[in-house]
């Protein structure tokens, strides 16, 4: 074999395009790094790209390492770290607490500048220590994160989280999610040192909210779907949260929390969640009667698997809130958006068929200002094999898979010629598939 | 119809669906109707060139691939997957898979230098760094400085993703 014909003749760029296909064979990328001098950087490309810590101990360990300047750190890109904590106990008021899962952000600023192509964080059961307020910009270092995540992760107050995302300013996307929660508690008394009305001290004792919260550099901010424990929210701090973060967008679409702005609202967005069987229940359905000057409405439907079969119901839901919006919006609304987003793999279930778009297009004509309707499709599909099992000929054509294969625009518009014929109707289908 | 001519002087016609395929030649080409002059491909030869064309007029009524995002994970980007045609098609000699991966690079066929660097991948799975440096005639080249650091990287990696 000449010289021409071995891997090492090869471009580095190639190198890496054959590495690529190892990516998730670690033992193999390993053995790629010692193979030839040339081969060291892709193959580290694809072995360092995501690191998964767990437990305090190994952090440690790997901040050690750090600190001397490793040959791997210009290759981490993602960073997991989950401080693996005891969970809270829904049917126990006791917030479980230990020094070793807090995160400071002295810590994360030492990760952060000693890896200077990290671009996605990812915290999970780390309690984020009061203050966050901790400015890492002033480390001189320009944090380019395209993703942070914080799943399960504890605050003390939701002002925390305010400071935590203004470190991150020009961060790509945010995601918090999963179990968050604020303790304040006496035990931690100390952690505090940013001023926090007294009022809000004693009104925080234990707040939980699934939360949330997506920051794209789009500018566009979408909080959502808090399923909070009402008794202890504290709209006050959601409220400052919320507030926060729009002086920084130019759009916000935001749960009705802020109850005293709504009449003011042009632009307003909500996201109908229901559970499997279940009516979704809108507590908020009276906000949308003090939307007086909105002008662009945007709800989304989200539902899994499971909750397909309440699709119907929730589709009934969006003409409630259609028919609640007072008069002054029938001539203000300019804009109309609506997302269906479906995660599963249910293939059975009924979901809408035209009689629903009627009424919908119906509903969608008492609004005589109304100059765009968007109709936004976001499907995940979790199995191969249903896909394959999917087919545009299938012979009901009013099941899930037809939904995602068959209905596109045209058919829309079909259903839809009202809004069709006036150039209202926009339309866009978004597949997302995972196996 | 297009026809360009290769390295070794060697002129091949093509239709244009097979032909645009390679990324390359469409750009050559503009987009637009039958090329005149043959269009020089002075870096694949003609035995090379053969499989390439035999790929392409295979892949001809393929739909085209989705962009995918970069930092997607490969399990979702190979929404096409290898077909058996395709598994078939790239059991060749180890030199004239290398040569199918440079032409697949040069030409602009990125489906096709997919499935060459597949190839490649899947001969190197399981084995040591010494397996594959004498399948693939490599020398190392190491100092010996330099395989003493890559015992540490070594085994802080193993720490690191174990």
């Amino acid at each position: 074999m000449d010289a021409s014909s071995s891997p090492s003749s090869l471009p580095q760029e190639l190198i890496g395009s054959i590495l690529t296909h190892l990516q998730e064979d670690q033992k193999t990328l390993q053995a790629c790094s010692l193979v030839c001098r040339s081969w060291i950087n892709p193959s580290y490309t694809f072995y360092f790209q995501a690191i998964k810590i767990r437990q305090a101990p190994r952090l440690q360990e790997f901040l050690a390492d750090l600190r001397s300047g490793p040959v791997f750190a210009p290759f981490i890109r993602s960073l997991s770290y989950d401080g693996c904590a005891p969970r809270y106990r829904l049917d126990s008021d006791a917030v479980p607490y230990d020094a070793t899962q807090k995160l400071s952000p002295h810590l994360i600023g030492t990760i952060l500048s000693s890896l200077p192509c990290l671009k996605t964080i990812v915290l999970h059961n780390v309690i984020l220590t009061t203050p966050f307020h901790y400015d890492l910009a002033s480390q001189g270092t320009k944090f380019a994160l395209l993703r942070l995540l914080l799943w399960d992760c504890s605050f003390i107050d939701p002002l925390d989280l305010v400071h935590t995302l203004q470190n991150f300013e020009e961060i790509g996307k945010l995601d918090i999610s999963g179990l968050t929660s604020f303790n304040h508690r006496t035990a931690m008394e100390k952690d505090f040192s940013i001023d926090i009305p007294e009022m809000h001290r004693t009104r925080v004792n234990r707040l939980f909210f699934d939360a949330r919260c997506w920051v794209s550099g789009t500018r566009y901010l979408n909080f959502a779907s808090p399923c909070f424990l009402k008794d202890q929210l504290v709209p006050s701090h959601l409220r400052s949260l919320i507030m926060a973060l729009s002086d920084k967008f130019e759009s916000s679409l935001i749960e009705p929390l802020i109850v005293d702005d709504l009449p003011s609202l042009e632009k307003f967005g909500i996201d109908l969640r229901p559970r499997q069987q279940c009516n979704l229940t809108l507590d908020c359905l009276h906000w949308f009667e003090r939307l007086e000057s909105l002008k662009h409405l945007a709800l989304k439907i989200v539902l899994d698997s499971d909750a397909l079969v309440a699709l119907k119901t929730t589709w009934s839901d969006l003409f409630h809130i259609l028919n609640k919006l007072p008069s002054n919006s029938r001539t203000s609304l300019r804009s109309f958006k609506i997302t269906l987003k479906i995660f599963g793999s249910d293939t059975s279930t009924q979901v809408l068929v035209p009689s629903d778009w009627d009424q919908l297009s119906q509903c969608l004509e008492m609004f005589k200002a109304l100059e765009r309707v968007d109709f936004v499709w976001e499907v995940s599909l979790f199995e191969r094999e249903w896909l394959e099992r999917v087919s545009p000929l299938n012979p009901d054509p009013y099941t899930i898979d037809t939904l995602v294969w068959v209905t596109g625009p045209d058919t829309i518009s079909n259903m839809m010629p009202r809004l069709h014929s006036r150039g209202l109707l926009h339309f866009s289908t978004i597949e997302t598939l995972f196996w | 119809m297009v026809t360009v001519v290769v390295s070794d002087g060697v002129t091949f016609t093509m239709e244009q669906d097979v032909a645009f395929q390679c990324g390359l030649i469409a750009d050559f080409a503009g987009g637009g109707g039958d090329q005149e002059e043959p269009i020089p491909i002075q870096a694949v030869n003609s035995t090379v060139m053969r499989k390439v064309i035999e790929y392409c007029e295979h892949h001809r009524n393929d739909p085209p691939q989705p962009e995918v995002p970069e930092g997607t994970p490969l399990e979702r980007k190979d929404r096409r997957g290898r077909d058996a045609w395709d598994k078939q098609f790239i059991q060749v000699e180890q030199e004239l898979l290398f040569e199918i991966i440079l032409a697949a690079n040069y030409l602009n066929i990125k489906p096709l230098l997919d499935l060459g660097c597949s190839q490649v991948a899947e001969m190197m799975k399981g084995k040591t760094p010494a397996e594959i440096q004498q399948m693939f005639n490599i020398v190392n080249g190491f100092t010996a400085d330099e395989e003493a650091q890559n015992g540490e990287g070594e085994e802080k990696a193993r720490n690191l993703n174990s």
